[in-house]
């Protein structure tokens, strides 16, 4: 299969640890995304990789009995192991790397803990069989305060970073989520909701399980998703993905179902705001966007694939090894494999690997749909350019048969697509900016490749976006190498762009220069900046020093409150009244009056241009 | 002592110190403009020929050896406002100290001519040198030769005196002083006759050597006035003044619109074509100071950069022949060739080619205006009068107070 036929692929550089056996224990944070190699208990030293960190970070720590579980706080301050049910021990990073231990129990008596998450570089809650509690580490004094505390039986727990959101598996069938939301030291209770499970025959015991659980921001929002392998209604197959809206004010609302119309074992992943669902048996993966328009019935959206189901791109493990060995090919990555363990929102761990599927996915799959409809449309603009040729040329008289193209709904022009599509997507405050310059760049290359002109609005929204983002350097360089056109609308607005990057005043200036049509435009920019002189040497270089309006340049010069420019620009005026009427005065027409008492004063009657006589 | 190091000047931050050592005198000039140490050395030695024009050059020898602590500004009582007027002249009109040359009257030539014989004619025991000017501009002079005839005149020297004349002390009636030439003679001085005419800024200086002769030059004083009536000369000395739109008629000048070059703002021209036996009397012309340089500020500010011009021309190392500099508020050219050196200001508009149109322009204009802006042929006595000729061998001139 050729690459088009991917949409998703994982991103370049995976996180390599060894793999697990008795002696080397691994974990993996899903909060910070590292993952923890402990060997030996930790004696012989624990290494810590994450995909962002460009050194692993290695210490020791004592062998105090097997580790449960080990975290680093936000920004690596604190690490926290776990190695009891009862305790977590905690040991400072940064700033003082003491090695000194300190220890925390549970306070509720017999409970035992079931994990931990960090919600802060100091604050940290414990969720334990019997409750929540929150507390604040003092890494100074080695000791934890108590912040607050919740008791509820827990069956399980699942914690979303991104959004500090702890969700808690009550009750008896588990199903029955509840909420906590962790803001500046604040530890909030959120409103309680159900979680509908399939109906099911009465001899098994049907329970919500935490692996068909995930949580994930998409679109700026926190959805709770559960994989639910029957659907409630009997006469449709498959299984579907239902999403419950967590807001952080308000009850929790189930409001989309994606359905997947196969059965089997699955995984979900959120990447790019599109909901990816991985399906084992035939090795695919399909993609949901919510936003797109699905069928409502009153209460839930439904939603479909939006493409085929197509695998992810096969990957290549490169081998990092000793340089003797350094010719052996790479390996491989099994995908699909049963030993995958998906963490949210886009992290696949296999045996021996972590990797990310990368947030350019969905660029190719763009580019392809520009192209197909750029294809469309440049098909209706050539249809449409023929017709009126050959209307002017008197044909349609005579030929019946010639008709106006029609224009289908297949056919999107640059208006509708700037207009419906792509104003709003450069608002959306969650994309990264640079995909967003992508974005649009694609459609720009696109209509490039089927010799469409772009209209200026959209190079526009492409310097607007790259100076919101203050892109200015890429700005510069699409400038330099033509990426834009030049145009009299595009030179106006990096005219205004001048106090967020004052090299832009220049860049305009030349694109004016570029477009010689533009000459009155930079006597105007000249004039705006006070630099009369410039102004009027680049008129007179282009010889229409003959016709520009006295008056204008005179008020200009008075601007500046700058005398001897104002005797200079007075004087010229005067010249060039002699020149053109015999005489150096100004007519009545040019308005100068009151420039000529100006410069009486300021000068003296005597100084004024006595008629040279020849 | 001022040591072979220092003599190049001394450069702080935004100062510049210049030092002259002359006879027991040091002089130093610290300055904020643009001025090279060259220039501000010649501006020392204005001062210093200042101070030795009123004391001689002896007399301060003497004064220090005698007393080494000595002040001497209670003999220079009086001439401090000519020595402020002298350093200002060098911000206000810079051509005189600037070219080494003496500007003159706009006059007629024949007019001028008649005024040099006038001169000639009218003598008194002693007479050395007689000089007519207005406001301090030189309308004509006329020197004895036997006096004069070995040593030139020097320019610094003619300049010097027609500043002297412009102070206050002389603005009325009749004075009698003794002056001391210091180019000429450092050591020596002459008795001067100062008088205003027909109660007109023209001035009349009779330089001789006799103590006693005050009579004689007041009679000689009485012909010239009645011969310069006799020509009209008053008339056309008043003319003169309107030749310009000079708001004082006090300075005769020109405008330089009459040069009729547009774009052209002010200038500066000293010919270098002069026969070498008439050399003695370097000359330049330049118009009035007018709009826009009419505030000093502005003044100052032109004078600046003829000095920078003027500096840069000459550079020890590396002297130029042309400087043509485009700038904000004007374009300066400077040029100097065999027969002349100019400076021009002219319109920051103005283009090259407009701007050799306007050299060009000019240059035709002095050319055709030579007569009337220049004293060609300076006028010697003929053979001096019999009464003087037994003095000859003394030279006429005193030694020490």
């Amino acid at each position: 299969m050729g690459e088009e036929d991917y949409y998703l692929e994982l991103c370049e550089r995976p996180v390599q640890f060894e793999k697990a056996n008795p002696v080397n224990c691994v974990f993996f944070d899903e909060a910070n995304k590292q993952v923890f190699a402990v060997r030996s208990g930790g004696a012989t030293g624990v290494v810590v990789k994450g995909p962002e960190d460009r050194n692993p970070i290695s210490f020791r720590m004592d062998d105090k009995g097997e580790v449960k579980c080990i975290k680093f706080s936000l920004e690596n301050k604190i690490l926290a192991v776990q190695r009891t049910s009862k305790t977590v021990d905690f040991c400072n990073f940064i700033p003082d790397n003491s090695q000194l231990e300190y220890t925390q129990e549970c306070k509720t008596k017999n409970a035992n803990i079931l994990g931990f998450c960090w919600t802060s570089s100091t604050e940290i809650v414990f969720i334990t069989d019997q409750g929540i509690e929150f507390y604040q580490v003092l890494p100074e004094k080695r000791t934890l305060k108590l912040l607050k505390s919740h008791n509820i039986n827990v069956n399980w727990y699942m914690y979303c970073p991104e959004s500090a959101v702890i969700l808690l598996s009550t009750t008896v069938l588990e199903n029955v989520l509840q909420p906590f939301y962790f803001r500046a030291g604040t530890m909030s209770k959120l409103p309680k909701f159900e979680i509908e499970l399939p109906a099911a025959p009465k001899s098994t015991k049907l329970s919500l399980s935490e692996r068909d659980i995930a949580m994930a921001t998409i679109y700026g929002q926190l959805y709770v998703l559960f994989l639910r392998h029957h659907s409630r209604t009997s006469n449709s197959t498959g299984a579907e993905v239902v999403l419950y809206h967590l807001p952080r004010e308000g009850a929790c609302k189930k409001m989309h179902i994606l359905k997947l119309n196969r059965t089997g074992k699955f995984a979900l992943n959120v990447v790019d705001n599109l909901v990816v669902v991985h399906h084992q048996d035939t090795e695919t993966s399909v993609i949901f966007d919510i936003k797109l328009r699905g069928e409502f019935d009153g209460t839930v959206t439904f939603h479909h694939p939006v493409l085929p189901a197509r695998s992810i791109q096969p990957y290549q493990i490169p081998i990092a090894g000793p340089a003797a060995v350094t010719s052996q090919s790479p390996v491989p990555c099994k995908l699909y494999s049963s030993s995958w363990i998906v963490f949210q929102p886009d992290i696949i761990i296999s045996a021996s690997q972590v990797l990310s599927e990368s947030d350019r996915a969905a660029l190719p799959v763009i580019a392809t749909v520009f192209d197909k409809l750029n294809h469309e449309y440049k098909k209706y603009l050539d249809a449409e350019q023929s017709y009126t040729m050959a209307a002017e040329a008197g044909q349609s008289r005579s030929n019946p048969l010639l008709k106006r193209p029609v224009r289908t709904q297949a056919v999107l022009d640059q208006s509708d697509v700037y207009t419906h599509v792509l104003s709003a997507f450069v608002e959306k405050k969650e994309m990264p900016h640079k995909f967003v310059i992508a974005v649009l760049m694609e459609y720009i290359r696109s209509l490039n490749q089927f010799q469409i002109a772009v209209q200026h609005y959209l190079h526009e929204l492409v310097i607007k976006t790259l100076v919101q983002h203050n892109l200015f350097y890429m700005l510069h360089q699409f400038l330099q190498y033509h990426v834009l056109s030049d145009s009299k609308p595009l030179a106006c607005l990096l005219l205004s762009l001048e106090s967020f990057y004052p090299p832009a005043h220049q860049l305009s200036l030349d694109m004016l220069k570029r477009l010689s049509t533009a000459n009155d435009e930079i006597v105007e920019v000249l004039l705006s900046k006070h630099q009369v002189l410039a102004a009027l040497r680049f008129i007179r270089g282009i010889g229409g020093h003959d016709n520009i309006s006295a008056r204008k340049f005179l008020d200009a010069a008075k601007q500046t409150e700058d005398n001897m420019l104002f005797y200079t620009i007075f004087r010229f005026f005067e010249q060039r009244n002699q020149r053109l009427r015999g005489s150096p005065n100004f007519t009545p027409g040019e308005h100068c009056e009151e420039h000529v008492a100006f410069f009486k004063q300021v000068f003296g009657d005597q100084a004024l241009m006595r008629p040279t006589t020849f | 002592m001022v040591s072979g190091r220092l003599r190049d000047g001394v450069n702080t931050e935004d100062h510049k110190l210049v030092f002259l050592q002359q006879g027991p005198l040091l002089l130093v000039a610290v300055s904020r403009t643009p001025q090279s140490a060259a220039q501000l050395r010649g501006e020392l030695l204005a001062v210093h020929a200042q101070i030795v024009s009123t004391l001689t050059r002896a007399s301060v020898a003497r004064i220090f050896a005698h007393k080494q602590n000595y002040d001497l500004r209670r003999l220079l009582a009086g001439s401090e406002r000519t020595l402020d007027r002298l350093l200002d002249s060098v911000e206000q009109d810079p051509g005189a100290l600037l070219l080494g040359a003496v500007r003159c009257v706009p006059l007629a030539r024949p007019m001028r001519e008649a005024l040099g014989a006038l001169l000639r004619r009218c003598t008194a025991p002693g007479l050395a040198l007689s000089v007519l000017s207005v406001g301090g501009r030189l309308v004509t002079a006329a020197q004895e030769r036997n006096v004069l005839a070995e040593c030139r005149l020097d320019p610094a020297d003619l300049q010097l005196l027609l500043d002297w004349v412009g102070a206050p002390a002389f603005a009325a009636g009749e004075a009698w002083a003794p002056v001391c030439l210091p180019r000429f003679n450092p050591d020596g001085f002459f008795y001067a006759y100062v008088a205003r005419l027909d109660a007109m800024p023209v001035c009349l200086l009779l330089l001789g050597t006799q103590r006693e002769a005050f009579h004689a030059m007041a009679a000689c004083r009485r012909l010239v006035e009645d011969g310069m009536r006799a020509l009209g000369a008053m008339r056309a000395l008043g003319e003169a003044a309107s030749f310009s739109n000079a708001p004082s008629a006090n300075a005769p000048a020109y405008s330089v619109q009459a040069v009729g070059a547009p774009g052209l703002r002010h200038f500066l021209y000293k010919p270098l074509d002069i026969p070498d036996h008439h050399r003695q009397l370097p000359q330049f012309t330049s118009p009035e100071l007018e709009a826009p340089y009419s505030r000093e500020e502005e003044r100052q500010r032109l004078s600046d950069l003829y000095h920078r011009l003027h500096a840069r021309l000459h550079s020890t190392s590396r002297p130029l022949r042309l400087i043509y500099h485009v700038a904000e508020k004007e374009t300066l050219l400077a040029w100097v060739t065999s027969k002349f050196e100019l400076y021009t200001c002219l319109s920051p508009l103005v283009t090259k080619a407009g701007a050799i149109l306007v050299v060009t322009k000019l240059l035709r204009w002095v050319r055709k205006e030579e007569d009337r802006l220049f004293i060609r042929y300076p006028p010697k006595y003929s053979t001096p009068p019999a009464t003087s000729t037994d003095q000859a061998p003394h030279n006429g001139l005193f030694t020490g107070l």
